[in-house]
């Protein structure tokens, strides 16, 4: 008789424990108008601090799991996701070569500016001839910088989903 | 002794059903919102008769509508649609479907070959906790697990959703034994009229090639259906936005394999015009799904397209039919009209 309300006991006290995930905080981040942006932080305390010169875009998800949204700057696109009824920074997409990566990268900068800025043993090369895709990794986060004829035409901090 | 045993078997019993009652309050009811988990479990209440079965993700339940391809072809269809349908659920869910009824066609809608891995546990949980207990409901829980989840919380409901005891809200009580219907043969209808006001694409990505895990279930649908002599149709619904984008690289790998295995394959985003979609009135959510006045303009040109290509019968002779799809027709223009005066209302 012990021995089943004990078993019962115990497992009410499983039911009831509960754990939450914590994002990561050693991503990348990059500066646009003084303000740190820090891949996977929360959203609407950087909002704030870049001002309300952005347009904006949502998306709902399908069966309404929250929404995504776009802040898109005159230089950058800022995309979030909903966790937990909190917005976080999912990835920022360069717009034009005035804004750049802490180690000095933009638009326009080549492939030989990439492997200069970062070292070739910390990049990963993707794509058919190798120099078509070039990731740069850190923590939950990672830059993308997709090239063509020798240079970027395509940059992105972006949090590492798969 | 006895007495004992005796107390300790009631005891049992007494908690057994409290557990019970408790798993059944704390489960979602998905009626009042987020409808689209209770679609899955009504198809048990539809089986047989079906001409053609839809499978896959929300591209399916919006885009489609059985009663439009009824009144206008004579077509009976069922939709077996959820919320972000990974394609190894569609091919247990067809699995499972097969067990029921064999239709002529089976329709799969081809965005969920860019997920090759398990995504998201909400959108697990409205397809999978939605399907009855059988070898396949089990194999597409092993399949779609992600890290986070464990079989026993499918068994056992309980042990995910005890967390809800401060959520309760009326429908957990008034749903605590049985649901309302929310769809229409797995049609979920939408009235909403939000125009689509950007062209947005997709972002670029590292790698375009579908997984091969997507392949592998892809090949598994077409055997199954080759083994149960149905013809399968591969379909990319017509609605495109950056968040759900379909890249041409995914459309030339879908052509070749249906060329490769003499599938038919439709990308409806090359038919815009002929379907006659007006992206200012046609969808509920800017562009990501069609809403009701599009889902009927896509099912009349779809219906027109499987009595053409495929020579199904017009089945509006059988007076048994015509009589389940009257009702099933009233139900429909029941709800639209229900539906469309309360967006005047709003």
């Amino acid at each position: 008789m012990k021995k089943i309300l004990c078993f019962f006991i115990v497992i009410l006290i499983f039911i009831l424990c509960s754990c939450e995930n914590n994002v990561a905080e050693n991503n990348l981040s990059m500066l646009y108008r003084d303000v740190n942006i820090q891949i996977g932080a929360k959203a609407d305390a950087v909002i704030e601090k870049l001002g309300n010169d952005y347009s904006y875009s949502e998306t709902e998800s399908c069966a309404y799991q929250g929404k995504d949204k776009i802040y898109q700057y005159p230089d950058i696109d800022i995309y979030t996701y909903p966790k937990n009824n909190v917005d976080y920074i999912l990835s920022v997409v360069f717009l034009n070569d005035t804004v750049e990566t802490g180690e000095k990268i933009t638009i326009g900068s080549s492939t030989q500016d990439i492997i200069k800025a970062y070292g070739k043993d910390n990049l990963i090369f993707l794509g058919a001839e190798g120099y078509e895709n070039i990731n740069y990794e850190k923590g939950d986060s990672k830059i993308r910088m997709f090239m063509r004829e020798g240079e970027i035409y395509y940059l992105e901090y972006t949090l590492i989903t798969e | 002794m006895r007495k004992r045993i005796i107390s300790a078997l009631l005891v049992l019993i007494i908690l057994i059903f409290i557990l019970g009652f408790l798993q059944l309050l704390f489960v979602p009811k998905y009626m009042s919102d987020i409808k689209e988990g209770a679609l899955i479990s009504e198809y048990y209440n539809n089986v047989g008769n079906n001409d053609v079965i839809f499978i896959g993700d929300c591209e399916v339940y919006e885009s489609f509508v059985p009663v439009v391809m009824w009144e206008e072809y004579g077509i009976t269809s069922y939709i077996r649609g959820s919320a972000q349908q990974l394609i190894w659920q569609s091919y247990y869910i067809l699995e499972e479907t097969l067990k029921y009824e064999k239709p002529k066609a089976v329709v799969f809608n081809v965005l969920s070959m860019k997920y090759g891995t398990p995504q998201n546990e909400a959108y697990n949980r409205m397809t999978l906790d939605q399907m009855k207990w059988s070898d396949s409901k089990i194999k597409a829980i092993k399949a779609s697990m992600t890290e986070d989840e464990n079989l026993i919380s499918y068994i056992f409901p309980i042990f995910r959703y005890h967390s809800r005891w401060n959520q309760l809200e009326k429908d957990d009580f008034k749903y605590l034994f049985s649901r309302d219907k929310v769809s229409h043969n797995g049609y979920l209808m939408q009235v909403g009229e939000v125009p689509k006001t950007s062209d947005r694409e997709g972002k670029p990505l590292d790698n375009y090639e579908f997984s091969e895990v997507s392949y592998k279930y892809l090949d598994d649908m077409r055997k199954l259906c080759e083994d149960n002599d149905i013809e399968l149709i591969l379909i990319k619904a017509p609605t495109n936005s950056w968040k759900y984008y379909w890249y041409d690289e995914w459309d030339k790998q879908i052509v070749e394999y249906s060329e490769k295995y003499n599938l038919t394959y439709y990308n409806f985003l090359a038919h815009i015009d002929e379907i006659g979609i007006d992206w200012n009135t046609d969808s509920y959510d800017g562009g990501i799904h069609l809403n009701v006045k599009g889902a009927e303009k896509l099912s009349k040109f779809f219906g027109k397209l499987l009595l053409e290509d495929f020579n199904f019968e017009d089945r509006r002779t059988d007076a048994q039919l015509v009589s389940i799809w009257l009702k099933k027709s009233e139900a429909y223009y029941e709800e639209k009209a229900f539906l469309y005066s309360m967006e005047e209302n709003k």
